[in-house]
């Protein structure tokens, strides 16, 4: 004991630096954010101080409602699709049938080291009206009068807009999934084994309690991802036709850029972190429930 | 209870991620960015930031006028160091308006029409009266060209270049194919016309209308024209009160653009690729004709053949009774300024530097190099060496006027709201009234 201990003075000192970076990167923009919005505020020098009638109209603002329901959106499709499918391959992977594990571990990963404009270049080329995979293959199958300009189709484009998304990070979600599952004691199979259990019956009883911690930290930054997202739609849709494909990070960025209201698009950043940590945390407390019943 | 530390440590970092989007105004920029008061000594230092890239200098002729304007005011000037911060206009945009909210303008930038009001009102921009009535050849900028520049009877930029953001393209032989001579003059048969080329198993116009400008841009600044007239326009970018989106006549502009649509004029996928895409369908004969701006002569040279081109003809929208039409929507919309924050000497050469590389001497090599109009009026351009198409546009821009063009002038939250009701219109999924009315209501904000 206390061989590693350090006066508070020399601590703090290790400290600086990290925390200074982090201030100046994060806690200062944020705090200038919601002190910014405050103001009416076009960007220049002139504003004009409005109180919280900013927050007031981002609460009411339609087209930012749209928004927060097409992240509420992407947050459950991804967490099923990323996380759901990650977990299944996950365990596929790891089970001793199957060859060439390193090379699905790969390319499997492969699209989440790809730019987010990368990723939504490609896919606007397959769901492109006359050259577009989709359509190709609807011809290709005699269902050529199927084929249609799938991003204009405003019912369905947010699920459109989803399936890359989906698709991204799955290899990412699994590598953690995996390297989680890896650290489950293989004896604990073998016994389940011996008693009869079977593949299905393992994932569900077996893996699923054991790496439960790193589920939550899956679920976590999947939300959280999920609430900042913008690159992959704005390279994609550009959030159209029209708002519909419109979410929260590039409502802000159009206000504050495109419709020159630096004071409301940073009253609505701060609006978008506070529902951000509202989501997340809301999601940690239900499934600390969850799993503490399971517990008991 | 670590994991759970760990988890927590990591929730906190997740989150703070979205705060990236949340420094609207924070950020720092670079430091070559900040302008510096007029200090004399061993010579002066500009630094220029403009959206010309040098690897686009090729197929953009203002872009190419500008620099070489810079590269000859170097010569001349080798006391001066011209420091160039160049990006795509889509960066530049963005960078210029953080800097202007930060105050860490560069010395000279360019600025849009729409911008001018508020840059002004954050005393951003030097006033350019003074050097204009020193400048040679004030008397040859054309009348409009500081339509958009001028606040409170103020100059605060001299424009470089003309945009001309409505005029259509067509292909003479598909419409001698669907039975027309020459683009229709009334409606009625352009209507006609589309029954025609959809049985061709084509559309009338290519609009790529992805980045939600060309149709605001290039379609219904001139349809709108033709309803509501240019003192409406005016009305509305003063903001007086007296012209209102919601006026019938704006209402039936939206209306006829939603026939347009409805009848199947454009190409189905028009809200899913970029205009540039819009110019290879018609590029590549799988649209009868297109809409766009001066910039579509440069872009059509390099992606149609020479039969293509040949055939390539150019008109305009028809008017609303069917008579010649006498206008099209276009004007100068961007401007070079200068910071308000300079003084003394190096005022006087940025001022210099933007009437030397912006004004007569480069409208002078745009018309010899290019053949194209722009800020000032250069007389006696032989025009002979230049493209048929080349030739039958300057023609066509000179013999009629041009009315203001929406996004080059009306307030940009306005635009916003407008080109994105535009694209639910083109996608059936509003009508003409309600994006009206969502329209005026922003316009009721300012």
């Amino acid at each position: 004991m206390g061989y590693l201990k350090m006066k508070k003075g020399s601590m703090l000192l290790c400290l600086l630096p990290g925390i200074i970076w982090y201030s100046f990167i994060i806690l200062v923009p944020v705090i200038l954010a919601g002190y910014y919005g405050f103001f009416d505020w076009s960007g220049g020098i002139n504003k004009t101080f409005i109180g919280i009638q900013n927050y007031i109209d981002v609460l009411k603002d339609s087209v930012f409602i749209l928004s927060l329901k097409n992240n509420l959106f992407l947050v459950v499709v991804c967490l099923i699709g990323q996380l759901g499918l990650a977990f299944l391959f996950a365990f596929m992977l790891n089970s001793r049938h199957v060859r060439l594990k390193g090379l699905h571990r790969t390319m499997s990963y492969f699209p989440a080291v790809l730019s987010a404009v990368v990723v939504g270049f490609i896919w606007s080329f397959i769901y492109d009206y006359n050259y577009g995979f989709i359509n190709a293959f609807l011809k290709l199958i005699g269902q050529g009068d199927k084929a249609q300009a799938w991003l204009s189709n405003e019912k369905i484009v947010m699920a459109l807009v989803a399936i890359p998304l989906v698709w991204q990070y799955i290899g990412y979600y699994m590598i953690i999934i995996m390297s989680a599952m890896s650290s489950v004691d293989p004896q604990i199979f073998e016994m389940a084994e011996i008693d009869g259990a079977s593949g299905w019956k393992k994932a569900v009883y077996i893996t699923l309690p054991l790496i439960k911690n790193t589920l939550i930290v899956c679920v976590t930054l999947c939300i959280a991802g999920n609430m900042k997202i913008f690159d992959l739609i704005y390279s994609l849709t550009g959030g159209g036709p029209g708002n519909s494909t419109s979410v929260m990070a590039m409502y802000a960025y159009k206000s504050s850029f495109l419709s020159y209201k630096m004071g409301y698009g940073s009253a609505m950043s701060i609006v978008i972190l506070v529902i951000s940590l509202v989501v997340v945390g809301g999601s940690q407390l239900l499934m600390r429930h969850f799993t503490k019943e399971d517990e008991g | 209870m670590k994991k759970r530390m760990a988890t927590i440590a990591l929730l906190m970092t997740a989150v703070m991620g979205l705060s990236a989007c949340g420094s609207s105004g924070g950020s720092g920029s670079d430091s070559g960015g900040e302008a510096s008061g007029g200090d004399s000594g061993e010579g002066i230092e500009l630094v220029v930031s403009h959206y010309y890239l040098e690897e686009e200098r090729d197929s953009n002729a203002s872009g190419d006028t500008f620099l070489t304007m810079v590269e000859q005011y170097e010569e001349e000037h080798p006391d001066v160091t011209v420091t160039q911060q160049t990006m795509s206009q889509a960066d530049f945009t963005t960078k210029i308006q953080a800097q202007a909210a930060a105050n860490e303008l560069p010395d000279v930038f360019m600025v849009k029409g729409s911008w001018v009001q508020n840059f002004v009102d954050n005393g951003v921009l030097a006033p350019m009266d003074d050097y204009l009535a020193e400048y040679e050849y004030t008397d040859t900028f054309r009348s409009d060209a500081f339509d958009a520049s001028t606040v409170d009877g103020k100059i605060y930029g001299i424009p470089n270049q003309l945009s001309m953001t409505s005029v259509v393209y067509y292909n003479a032989e598909l419409w001698a194919e669907a039975g027309y001579d020459e683009f229709p003059t009334t409606w009625d048969d352009l209507f006609a016309a589309n029954e025609k080329f959809k049985e061709m198993g084509i559309s009338t116009f290519s609009l790529g209308n992805k980045d939600k400008w060309p149709a605001e841009s290039c379609i219904i600044s001139t349809i709108g024209d033709r309803y509501t007239g240019s003192d409406w326009t005016n009305s509305i970018i003063a903001n007086d009160g007296n012209a209102k989106f919601t006026d019938q006549e704006f209402i039936d502009a939206l209306n006829l653009f939603k026939e347009m649509s409805d009848s199947g004029m454009f190409n189905a996928d028009c809200n899913t690729i970029t205009d540039t895409q819009a110019a290879e369908y018609y590029a590549q004969g799988q649209a009868a004709a297109t809409v766009s701006g001066h910039w579509e002569i440069a872009t059509l040279q390099s992606l149609a053949d020479e039969e293509l081109l040949a055939n390539t003809k150019v008109a305009l929208l028809p008017t609303n009774d069917g008579s010649e039409p006498t206008s099209f929507s276009g004007g100068c919309g961007w401007y070079f300024g200068v910071n308000a924050n300079l003084t003394g000497e190096k005022l006087d050469a940025a001022m210099e530097f933007v009437l030397a590389t912006s004004g007569y001497d480069a409208s002078v090599y745009t018309a010899e190099t290019y053949g194209l109009p722009s800020g000032n009026v250069v007389s006696d351009v032989d025009l002979s060496g230049f493209s048929q198409l080349t030739q039958d546009f300057v023609e066509l821009v000179n013999s009629v006027s041009l009315t203001p063009t929406y996004d080059l002038q009306m307030d940009g939250a306005v635009i916003e709201v407008m080109n994105t009701g535009l694209q639910d219109i083109l996608n059936g999924t509003k009508d003409a009234e309600t994006v009206a009315a969502e329209i005026q209501a922003e316009q009721d904000k300012l």
